[in-house]
Order: C-alpha cells, then sequence, then structure tokens
C-alpha cells in the first residue's frame, strides 16, 4: 500500500492562499491559515471527485464553476451538524443586546414575533425557548409568538415530536436537560410538552412569494446557514424576503459564516459584544 | 408562560390578477413605495422594460425599491438590461454605482459585450470597475483579456486592478508579461504588484 500523498506537495501555501482569498471573494467564508488542514483536506476530495490530477487544474475548474463545482465545494466546507444552543454567543447577542432594543419600542404585554428558518428538527427554535427561559428576565413580561419553518416536512415532523439523541443535548448544562428533556428510551430524550406547545412549526420555502408572503411584521428573523447554499439570484431574492417580513428596525441573524453584506444593500451591519447582525433600518 | 402560540400564518395566494404593463410602468412612479416596489418586481415578467426600470434608479430613494428593480433587472438577463445599467457607473452616488456593478457581475455572460466598451473608456475609473466585472465573470476569455491590458494600459491604477485580477486567474505562461509591464510603472508599488501576483501564480 502506498503512503497517502502528504498534502503539501498538492496544494502549497501559495496555493492555499489564493483559494483562501478566491472562496472568501466568491462566498464570504474566510479560512485562516491554522484552519488549513481542514481546507486542503476537503479541497483534495473535491480534487479526487471531478478527477483533477493538480490543484492548478482544479482551481481552474472551480473559478468557472464548472457543474457548479463552487456550490459542491461550498457544501463540504460548511455541513454541519446541528445540536442544541449551536453559535449560542448569538443567543446571548439576543438577550443582551437585540432584545433590550425590540423592547425600547414596545409595553409589557405587547407580542414579539420571532421565526427560525430553517428550523430543521427543531433544535434553533426549542434552544431559543431554553435560552429565554434561562437567561432573559423579562421573558415573562411579553407575548412571545416563535415560528419555525422548514422547506422538508420529514425533518418539521421530527422538531414536532421532539425527540433527540444526547449528543444532540451535548452543548446544554445537565441541570437544564434535567429540566427541560425526560429520557424516553436509551440515549433519546424529549423535550417537555409545554415547550413543544410553544412552537408553531410550518413548513416554508422561503423562495416562494406566495408562501413567505403572509410572513410579516416579526422583529427577529433567525435565519443561519440556509443562505449559503442557495445561488446568488436565490440569495439576493431571500434577502427581500426577509426584509419584508421584518418590522421597521427588525433584526435578523445569519450563520457565522454569512454575511448580508455581501448580499445585499437592503441591511445595516450591526456590530454587537457578541456578533454581527443585521438590521432593517427603522425608515425604509 | 412567556410562549403564546397562534395559529400559522397560511399560504396566501396571489391578491389579484397581475397588473398590465402600462399600469406597471406607471406604478414605478408612483407615490407610494410599495406600489413602486410591487412594479419594479412584477416587471422582471418584462424584459423589454430593463431601460424603463433602470431610468427609475437614481431618483428613487427607497432602498427596498431600488434593490427590487436591480433584482429584477439580474432576473431579466438580457444585454438591454445590462447596458440600461452603464451610465449609472459614471454618477456620484456611490452606493447606487456599487449596487450596478454587483448586478452587472451577477448577469455575468450578458454583461462581458459591455465591459469590453468600459474598458476603452478615457476615465480610467470607469475601466477599473469595468475590470471589477471581468474578473467576476466565469468565462474563458477572462485572463486574455484582463492579460491585454496588462500589456496595453497606460494608468498605473487600471494596471493594477488587472493584475490583482489576473493573480486569481493566471497560469505561469503569463509571468513573462507580467515582468514585462513592470517596465512602466517600475516604482514602489508596480514592483509590489508584480511580486505578489506572481506568487500567486505560481502557487
Amino acid at each position: 500500500m502506498n503512503d497517502p500523498v502528504p498534502v503539501d506537495s498538492v496544494i502549497t501555501l501559495q496555493g492555499f492562499r489564493k483559494f483562501r482569498d478566491f472562496f472568501y471573494a466568491r462566498t464570504g467564508i474566510h479560512f485562516d491559515e491554522k484552519k488549513r488542514y481542514f481546507v486542503d483536506k476537503r479541497l483534495m476530495e473535491r480534487m479526487s471527485a471531478t478527477g483533477c490530477e493538480t490543484f492548478n487544474d482544479y482551481f481552474s475548474l472551480l473559478r468557472m464553476n464548472t457543474e457548479g463545482e463552487l456550490q459542491a465545494l461550498v457544501n463540504i466546507m460548511t455541513t454541519n451538524e446541528t445540536y442544541f444552543f449551536r453559535e449560542e454567543y448569538q443567543f446571548k447577542c439576543l438577550v443582551d443586546s437585540i432584545l433590550p432594543e425590540v423592547i425600547r419600542q414596545k409595553q409589557p404585554g405587547d407580542t414579539i414575533r420571532i421565526w427560525s428558518i430553517p428550523s430543521s428538527s427543531g433544535e434553533e427554535p426549542y434552544s431559543l425557548c431554553i435560552f429565554l427561559l434561562e437567561h432573559w428576565d423579562k421573558v415573562d413580561d411579553y407575548d412571545i409568538e416563535l415560528y419555525a419553518s422548514d422547506i422538508d416536512t420529514d425533518v418539521l415532523k421530527l422538531a414536532q415530536q421532539g425527540i433527540y439523541q444526547k449528543r444532540a443535548l451535548q452543548y446544554l448544562p445537565p441541570a437544564t436537560v434535567e429540566k427541560y428533556f425526560t429520557e424516553v428510551s436509551s440515549g433519546n430524550y424529549q423535550i417537555m410538552t409545554t415547550l413543544r406547545e410553544s412552537v408553531s412549526f410550518t413548513r416554508v420555502n422561503l423562495t416562494d412569494a406566495a408562501q413567505t408572503r403572509s410572513y410579516r411584521n416579526f422583529d427577529i428573523i433567525f435565519c443561519r446557514n440556509l443562505l449559503i447554499y442557495f445561488d446568488d439570484m436565490s440569495r439576493r431574492e431571500a434577502a427581500e424576503t426577509l426584509y419584508e417580513a421584518l418590522v421597521p428596525g427588525g433584526f435578523v441573524c445569519l450563520g457565522h459564516s454569512e454575511s448580508m453584506s455581501r448580499i445585499s444593500p437592503l441591511f445595516t451591519s450591526r456590530k454587537f459584544p457578541d456578533g454581527i447582525i443585521y438590521q432593517k433600518p427603522k425608515t425604509t | 408562560m412567556a410562549f403564546v402560540k397562534k395559529a400559522p400564518p397560511a399560504s396566501l395566494a396571489p391578491d389579484q390578477e397581475p397588473l398590465a404593463l402600462p399600469e406597471l410602468i406607471r406604478n414605478l412612479g408612483a407615490e407610494n413605495a410599495g406600489l413602486r416596489q410591487q412594479a419594479a418586481h412584477d416587471l422582471a415578467a418584462h424584459p423589454e422594460t430593463a431601460y424603463a426600470l433602470a431610468d427609475r434608479l437614481p431618483q428613487e430613494d427607497s432602498i427596498a425599491v431600488r434593490t427590487a428593480i436591480l433584482t429584477s433587472l439580474i432576473r431579466i438577463n438580457t444585454s438591454e438590461a445590462a447596458e440600461s445599467l452603464l451610465p449609472l457607473l459614471s454618477i456620484g452616488n456611490a452606493s447606487l454605482r456599487n449596487d450596478a456593478i454587483s448586478a452587472l457581475q451577477q448577469m455575468q455572460a450578458v454583461s462581458l459585450p459591455h465591459v469590453k466598451t468600459l474598458l476603452n473608456d478615457e476615465n480610467p475609473d470607469i475601466r477599473i470597475y469595468g475590470i471589477y466585472i471581468l474578473a467576476a465573470i466565469q468565462h474563458a476569455c477572462v485572463c486574455t483579456s484582463l492579460l491585454r491590458i496588462i500589456e496595453t494600459e497606460t494608468h498605473i491604477n487600471v494596471w493594477g486592478a488587472a493584475l490583482d485580477a489576473l493573480a486569481e486567474c493566471g497560469t505561469p505562461d503569463v509571468i513573462p508579461v507580467i515582468e514585462s509591464s513592470l517596465q512602466r510603472f517600475d516604482n514602489e508599488y508596480g514592483q509590489f504588484a508584480v511580486k505578489f501576483a506572481i506568487q500567486r501564480i505560481s502557487g
């Protein structure tokens, strides 16, 4: 058996930097040199899948986006499993920075509307519920409507059942698991009924205007790690849909590798201590 | 409990039949921004209105309407739609100018014939915008066009922009041309730009 080819002999440091700048310009995703192993491994995977013998051959193919290669690469560079409290810094930003601004325009007893799309199998909307209950001292002062949508009806069914493997709960403090979940079978935990009944799960295709037209007046939208999978045109149209769905001054939270500034000029970037969030201008 | 569950919003059928073209054109200049935005959106189905859409942009003060117009032009994606945006590259409004560049980049091959016009403009800024658009187009001719600029361009900023773009798509056989072009711009910036491009291309 041959030894594996050392990565350095396939992709040089200059090659890595050229790729890094190209990928950042096209997607807004930046990899520093500490991520080189991660990046090179995936590049080599795609080189093998596309039959490219050298990195330069692959880079030419990527640059021309032959057979949608850029998207194929984006997919393997960004694939992440979902779990509770993923990108928790944004929930902290929600409580410490976003909600204080939102309630400045409201009275106690008013409604705060939040939309989580894509909801996948429910980890994000339920994380929002738990985080707000645990960390926002004004949670009982307002009526919070939480909508969670996905295009995939299978994952919506799973979300409504609310049963998760222990692995999905690994970043929750044990006391939180104890408080909000019940072990229903070995290694499987179901989220409490009250929380399951707190979220409205709906099937929505974000790029279908007829389906999204009734989604309006949201104060906050979580749309994380979805736009990265769209092509430029769909991304642009999705940004317009999110804009229409928000109240003036409303906020949209994207995934850590996504940047609205590269997609659409509609939103203002807001730099908060826990992250960058995009805001619909108060006057439109 | 803080959470209140409401019935999910229903999918809505279109409110009404699509408006006729004359009415859409009229609405593009309506006082109500929502009407203008809807008209801009619906005019994507009428490629012949590309110039009317683009003409509205300099006076449009709503960013939502402006974005809807640009999205419709990208969706129309004809040579006329690309051409209609070219006058915006000469205006003073940097935000609108950048939006127009971004739209032309997204139009890809449709922008290509117009990029050639931009690259021949007497204003070096316009030539630089042409390079920005060219560099984003996925077409086999891009590197050749950039190389030609590097061989012939007399303005250092335009030459530098082309060199920067070529650093991404160039192959080692273009290095002699790059080195030779340094004779025209042999200063600190020129030397840095050439060194950087060659490093990238050799990588």
